[in-house]
């Protein structure tokens, strides 16, 4: 997986390729926080899915990892060019909607503390 | 007179007087009397008179002075190699080199030889084994064999009792385990304590107490406690022991010793974190083992677990099966999938269990049950979720009512008698991430025969197959599946095991999950056909 990494003046860009799975999730994590460190004009984070292979259940949870951790940054998260497996995967686990509309804001989780 | 080593030889430009000679030189005659000698020489050998015989140094007394081979001895504490020169008159000229450098660093370059020597062989003898007891045994005997005349291992511990191997001077190993707190002996409890960092403490033999001295060994000459030093836990204390008659420790033993320990206390915490590791893998394991079934309430339950193979990685599959109870009248059962591997994924995994256990009355509406769970499961620390699919079961009279929700999870396949193979009409939001979670329940009937599959994705998500990285995929799971109609739960459970591992063969998996549940056959006691409802028994 290599995301490649290109950027608007308020838009990250990221070009997701290979597999995300339980090998790779810590390293796209690792290169999302890079790309988003120190950066206070950033007003949107998108992911580009077209060259996306495979995606099992750590790759998702690292996708929803992104997701939230953009949203309490107040950064707009965009998934672009989702194929069929991938728009299959977030259908079936009732992701899809959540990740791909405009985010509202999430209410804090009810048990745990600290930022992730 | 002049002389020289070598044999001047005609028309030479110099010769070397032997008083004028940088270094000792003296002059044998055949006799064994000292001809000539000259001042470096009388400076060294101040016993040594013209026209007397040679007594000292008594190596080159009795050398054989017509041989051309050089000598060598110490005088005091130096060194010296001696080259003859034979003259003419029978006389031997010795000239005394000066070798002590030389032979100190030889001397040192091989003791330091043996020392990594050692160092490596205990390295790999240490690290041969991942078992902590067999550790602080070659430890003890390593530490005999190269530091000591004995030495004893002992194992920090919790108890009140201390794990103390001993090597004896005999090269005996003995293990026991020694009633007495550490502080009755110097130096030990901060040596066990491992921080702060103490360095080696010399003790007094005479207040070690006797649980610290083999028997039979006599009297204590020196006596060191040298801490182990683990990975960032202390892993023990190394003691070693000298009699009377044996040097004390030097500097260069000490930092052995130091070095020695360091290595040993690494192996020795290897060997401690892997057994903890092991432990909790075990206990795990036990913990997340699913329950064997059976038929409950005139249904037929069956499941299968096929753990992946990658011991390191213990997966997220589950299954349970809850009993009606009181509060709840209907079977539940609960298949799901957490995301991920390892130790937060089984803890995750527990973490649901237990609460889907404690939610078993609100399961007449498994929605509301999902989004308890939900709101019990999310939590800042992490994005780790769980799919899942809930089946409330129920007998009505030859048939058995299903209530099936998916969260987030695939859909079970319901597999009627005919063969055809339908997936359940439910879906829903996956556990654990998502502010507010939705579901769509299904209500499905099995007729007498048909079963209600539930799989995790390892079954679909399986590779293998003639080239060995296809996925099984849904296809095939339902071909598979229509190959079980007809048949009892636990033959349906069985055949889609066997048809995934054959697809798999000796490839790499994730944890694999089934569970049927199967309305069954039943014999009738009236004559009806299989449409139609009549009495029956289970």
């Amino acid at each position: 997986m290599t995301p490649s990494l290109g950027s608007g003046p308020h838009t990250v860009r990221l070009a997701l390729t290979g597999d995300l799975d339980y090998d790779t999730c810590a390293d796209l994590l690792q290169r999302v926080g890079a790309a988003l460190e120190g950066r206070e004009d950033i007003g949107e984070l998108r992911l580009d899915c077209g060259r996306l292979g495979l995606v099992d259940s750590m790759g998702l949870s690292t996708l929803l990892q992104i997701h939230r951790s953009a949203c309490r940054d107040g950064i707009a998260f965009h998934l672009d060019d989702i194929g069929p497996a991938l728009r299959r995967l977030l259908e079936l686990t009732g992701t899809y909607e959540y990740l791909t509309t405009a985010q509202q804001s999430e209410p804090p989780a009810e048990s745990g503390h600290g930022r992730t | 007179m002049t002389s020289s080593p070598a044999r001047p030889r005609t028309g030479a430009p110099s010769t070397v007087s032997v008083a004028a000679a940088p270094c000792p030189v003296v002059v044998l005659d055949a006799g064994g009397h000292v001809a000539q000698l000259n001042d470096a020489a009388r400076a060294l050998l101040p016993a040594a008179r013209a026209g007397r015989p040679l007594s000292s140094p008594a190596w080159l007394a009795t050398a054989d002075g017509t041989r051309p081979e050089p000598v060598d001895g110490e005088v005091g504490d130096r060194s010296f190699l001696a080259h003859p020169s034979v003259l003419a008159d029978g006389r031997t000229v010795w000239w005394l080199t000066d070798e002590t450098a030389y032979r100190t660093a030889v001397g040192e370059l091989e003791a330091e030889r043996s020392r990594t020597r050692f160092l490596t062989d205990a390295s790999s003898a240490l690290l041969a084994s991942l078992n902590l007891e067999r550790s602080m045994e070659v430890t003890a005997r390593l530490a005999t064999e190269h530091l000591a005349d004995a030495a004893l291992v002992i194992a920090p511990t919790a108890a009140r009792t201390l794990p103390v191997v001993a090597c004896d001077h005999r090269g005996q190993v003995t293990r026991s385990t020694v009633t007495e707190a550490p502080d009755t002996v110097p130096g030990l409890a901060e040596a066990l304590r491992g921080f702060p960092p103490v360095p080696s403490r010399w003790i007094d033999p005479a207040t070690a107490p006797d649980w610290l001295i083999p028997p039979g060994f006599g009297e204590v000459g020196s006596l060191v406690i040298t801490p182990l030093p683990g990975l960032g836990v202390p892993a023990g204390a190394l003691v070693l022991l000298r009699r009377v008659q044996q040097d004390a420790f030097s500097e260069a033993e000490e930092s052995l010793a130091g070095l020695f320990a360091a290595r040993a206390g690494a192996a020795m915490s290897a060997a401690r974190l892997y057994a903890e590791q092991n432990a909790i893998s075990d206990t795990l394991m036990r913990e997340l083992l699913p329950p064997t079934l059976r038929q409950m309430q005139g249904v037929e339950f069956a499941g299968g677990y096929r753990a992946s193979r990658d011991t390191e990685r213990i997966g997220g599959d589950f299954y349970d099966v809850h009993p009606p109870t009181e509060d709840s009248p209907e079977t539940l059962v609960v298949l799901g999938d957490v995301a991920g591997k390892g130790l937060e994924a089984a803890v995750l995994t527990g973490k649901i269990r237990n609460t889907l256990h404690a939610l078993l009355p609100m399961a007449d509406d498994h929605g509301r049950m999902l989004r308890l769970v939900n709101n019990a499961m999310r939590t800042s620390h992490h994005t780790r979720f769980a799919t899942l699919v809930m089946a409330s079961v129920r007998r009505e009279e030859r048939e058995v009512v299903l209530r099936l929700t998916s969260a987030g999870h695939p859909a079970p396949l319901i597999i009627r008698r005919d063969g055809t193979v339908e997936e359940a009409d439910t879906r829903g939001t996956l556990i654990g991430v998502l502010p507010a979670v939705t579901s769509r329940t299904a209500r499905v009937r099995l007729a007498p025969g048909e079963t209600c599959l539930l799989f995790t994705d390892g079954v679909t998500e399986a590779r293998g197959g003639p080239l060995g990285d296809t996925m099984f995929g849904d296809r095939r799971l339902r071909r598979a599946a229509a190959e079980c109609a007809g048949m009892p739960a636990e033959a349906v459970v069985e055949r889609i095991q066997m048809v995934t591992s054959q697809w798999i063969g000796d490839g790499r998996h994730d944890d694999i999950a089934v569970l049927a549940i199967t309305a069954p056959r039943g014999a009738h006691l009236s004559a009806v056909d299989g449409a139609t409802r009549g009495r029956y028994t289970a």
